[in-house]
């Protein structure tokens, strides 16, 4: 095979092609390493290429050549993570929340210390279960000695105590709901931040690629950008053909939140925001700045469907606007409550042998009181069936017995509390399981984009001697010439 | 799987983060003696145990009852006692009356009979530490009017029951009872057989106060069966007082059961949570020792020694 001869310029060139492209790959390398711990950074790559001349003898090798850096990205695994990221969001959200509305609910067991070997369990300080079953006792008590005016005190005092503790767990679920509308309202302001941000990216690379420059730098800030969105709201991500990334929600791909296509090749956003009403249904919504309400349970994931699903369906609505979630529940066992006591009082005979009134004020657990009347004198609980019979307390034991003959109260709220304990357990189980799922997405693709420091310092080391070969090279290349050049016959 | 620098370090921070929350929660168990204290911690043990703490909660309201009941079973029987021993003293006295007495002898027999119907009045009126009148219906009225010694009409015959364990009630008073408009039966009248404790021991007090053997004679069957329709409700109030004790017993015993399952399904089991916390501890300690192993390599390490070398 014949050998094409490339002459001593050529060989210089080809030395300095050396030369510069195991530098780029070097700063290449250099740039991995200092970005290792840059979120969002995919590794990048220097993809050498013979470079190959074509002249009149046919083909010249003429060294080699950097033809790209390339970012070692996965679009499918950059998808799952955007997914994973989502769900992640919302699973995180949601154990957080729901174990807060668990504590604002305040139902809790301690232990008494009274046994000097272990003490008993008991309900917690605040606890709406322990102050109506002590209120029922009460009225057994006071069944037992229904001309005692200390028993006739306890109950009134114990009844108040039940009250407050319903008012309270009522408007600390309120408070915890509200917290949740200024949560979803730093969310929106964050998801409208990213958005703007996003679409100020979608310029840029679309400026840059159509100048020809490298987007990736660019695009690694775009898809953190994204990312981090998506653990705020659900979303979709299309990547367009100039470079640009359209964003749409994915519960709703009409809504579009970031565009890079619009007529003047800039990008453009929707603003979400959140209106919050506490008598609303439901109370928390999300809309759009040009779509408007984009409806119940939308968005259904990230952090804002979380706060959505906690806000209005974990709380819920009191009985008077849509009767849903703990709010409800727990307007209805205060509502069965007063209409049981109240009637099964209204029955009864008060120690003057007056008719009984209504024991409660009220219609739910925002509003229960004690009745003013009982309040101020206890003596007007109707605890005789017989107007006239002071010493008879079978109408306080009667009302005593609606703890065990109404299935609404004690045992509803029972239910109440430890379907929110599952609710809560299992956004706890969904949390460890969507982190470990998240975590196994993100290795596979950091597997693809992330960086080694082994592999960078491996690669450092081969472009290093690559590097100096070359420059050996050129040093014997031009030796050659210093001898071509003292070959040649002394001037003059 | 290609591994990157940024896994060995999240892989160890998980690892870590685990067992700290692992141990977190053991730590929290052990010190409070808890495992249990919220709904979400064990939804099927909380709702459990919510249910028996309701029903701990119920027997001990129970347990109050039963104190009261046994006071006032009590007090019913031993009332009722000590009628009947006045009764039976009455009756002794008017069947120690002969035709052979002297009037004056008579006489001082009724002086004593007079002392017993005074007792008997005092124990019928008898109050509580509430002023309530114990024998006088569930309108509060003592049943012997004292300034006539006549029945006060006013009072009914009503008692009441105390519910001693679910479903089960005891009668923890007993009512004197008149023969007035309506009667009300009770341990003086019972209008059924028309037996009157008060009118027989009157009537025997008046003939022995006039020095009438005879007529003392003649009242012994009223006496007697005054001394039966007492004798039947010493008996009544004694099964009473028995109920209301093995109830007691039962609602201890209920109570120890229902505590002693609360505390099993709530309370930390200590020698498991201990083992537990080792087993945690130890890999924890593995995780670390492991990270601190990896974490620090990387050819870095080896480059300078190759090139000194």
């Amino acid at each position: 095979m014949a050998v094409t001869n490339i002459g001593l310029n050529a060989s210089l060139w080809m030395g300095s092609q050396a030369l510069s492209a195991n530098q780029t790959a070097i700063q290449t390398t250099g740039n991995n390493i200092a970005n290792i711990n840059t979120p969002g950074y995919a590794r990048q790559r220097a993809n050498f290429a013979t470079d190959v001349q074509t002249g009149a003898n046919g083909e010249l090798d003429m060294g080699t050549q950097v033809t790209s850096i390339e970012n070692l990205t996965s679009s499918l695994l950059n998808t799952l993570v955007q997914q994973s990221l989502g769900a992640k969001g919302y699973a995180d959200n949601q154990a957080t929340m729901t174990s807060t509305v668990q504590e604002a609910l305040g139902e809790q067991f301690s232990t008494s210390s009274s046994s000097s070997t272990s003490g008993t369990t008991q309900a917690g300080e605040g606890s709406i279960q322990g102050a109506l079953t002590t209120f029922f006792t009460d009225f057994q008590n006071l069944a037992n000695d229904p001309t005692s005016s200390s028993a006739r005190q306890v109950v009134a005092q114990d009844a108040q105590t039940l009250a407050s503790n319903l008012n309270t767990a009522y408007q600390r679920l309120q408070t915890t709901q509200a917290q949740l509308a200024t949560d979803a309202g730093n969310i929106t302001s964050q998801v409208n931040q990213l958005s703007q941000q996003i679409a100020s990216l979608n310029q840029q690379i679309v400026a840059v690629q159509a100048s020809g420059g490298n987007t990736n730098d660019l695009s690694d800030s775009q898809e953190e950008d994204v990312e981090q969105l998506s653990s705020l709201v659900n979303v979709t991500a299309t990547n367009e053909s100039n470079g640009s990334v359209k964003v749409t929600l994915a519960d709703n791909p009409s809504v579009v939140l970031v565009s890079g296509n619009d007529s003047n090749g800039q990008g453009t956003t929707q603003s979400l925001s959140v209106t919050y009403s506490a008598t609303g249904n439901p109370p928390l919504t999300v809309s759009g700045s040009t779509t408007g309400s984009l409806g119940a349970g939308v968005p259904s994931s990230g952090s804002l469907g979380s706060d959505l699903d906690v806000a209005n369906n974990v709380i819920g609505s009191p009985a008077a606007n849509g009767n849903s979630g703990l709010l409800g529940q727990l307007d209805s066992v205060a509502a069965a409550l007063i209409s049981a006591v109240n009637t099964q009082n209204k029955a009864g005979y008060d120690l003057n042998g007056n008719a009984g009134g209504n024991f409660f004020t009220g219609t739910g657990a925002g509003d229960i009181a004690v009745s003013s009347t009982i309040t101020s004198n206890p003596s007007t609980i109707a605890a005789a069936s017989t107007s006239g019979d002071t010493l008879d307390g079978s109408n306080a034991l009667a009302i005593s017995q609606i703890e065990t003959n109404n299935s609404d109260i004690i045992p509803a709220f029972q239910s109440m509390v430890s379907n929110l304990g599952e609710t809560v357990s299992t956004a706890a189980g969904n949390q460890t399981s969507q982190d470990q799922i998240t975590e196994q997405v993100q290795n596979q693709r950091d597997s693809v984009s992330g960086v080694s420091i082994d592999e960078e310092m491996t690669n450092l080391i081969n472009f290093q001697q690559s590097y100096a070969a070359s420059a050996r090279f050129l040093t014997t290349i031009s030796s050659l010439y210093d001898t071509l050049l003292n070959m040649a016959p002394p001037t003059g | 799987m290609r591994i990157a620098t940024s896994t060995l370090s999240q892989f160890v921070l998980n690892g870590s983060q685990n067992s700290q929350q692992q141990l977190a929660q053991l730590e929290q168990d052990v010190s409070t003696g808890n495992d249990v204290t919220q709904a979400s911690d064990n939804p099927l043990a909380y709702d459990e145990a919510s249910q028996t703490q309701a029903t701990v909660a119920q027997l001990n309201g129970y347990s109050n009852a039963i104190s009261s009941a046994t006071t006032a079973t009590t007090a019913n029987n031993s009332a009722m006692t000590e009628i009947y021993k006045l009764v039976s003293q009455a009756s002794e006295n008017a069947t120690s009356v002969s035709s052979t007495m002297s009037t004056s002898q008579i006489k001082a027999v009724g002086t004593q009979a007079s002392s017993l119907l005074s007792q008997l009045t005092s124990i019928v009126n008898q109050q509580d530490s509430n002023g309530n009148y114990l024998f006088g219906g569930t309108n509060n009225q003592p049943p012997i009017d004292t300034s006539t010694g006549t029945y006060n009409t006013s009072a009914n015959g009503a008692t009441t029951s105390t519910e001693v364990s679910p479903g089960n009630s005891v009668q923890t008073s007993i009512a004197a009872g008149h023969p007035g408009t309506p009667p009300a039966d009770g341990f003086l009248y019972d209008s059924s057989t028309g037996v009157d404790v008060l009118a027989a021991l009157k009537q025997t007090v008046t003939d022995l106060n006039n020095g009438d053997a005879s007529a003392v004679q003649n009242d012994l069957p009223a006496l007697t069966n005054a001394l039966n329709l007492i004798s039947s409700y010493v008996g009544s109030t004694s099964a009473n007082m028995s109920a209301v004790s093995t109830a007691s017993t039962a609602n201890q015993s209920q109570i120890t059961s229902e505590d002693n399952h609360l505390n099993t399904l709530t309370q930390t089991n200590l020698p498991n949570a201990t083992v537990q916390l080792q087993q945690i501890q130890n890999q924890y300690e593995a995780t670390l020792e492991a990270g601190s192993r990896i974490l620090g390599l990387s050819i870095l390490n080896y480059l300078g020694s190759t090139t000194t070398g």
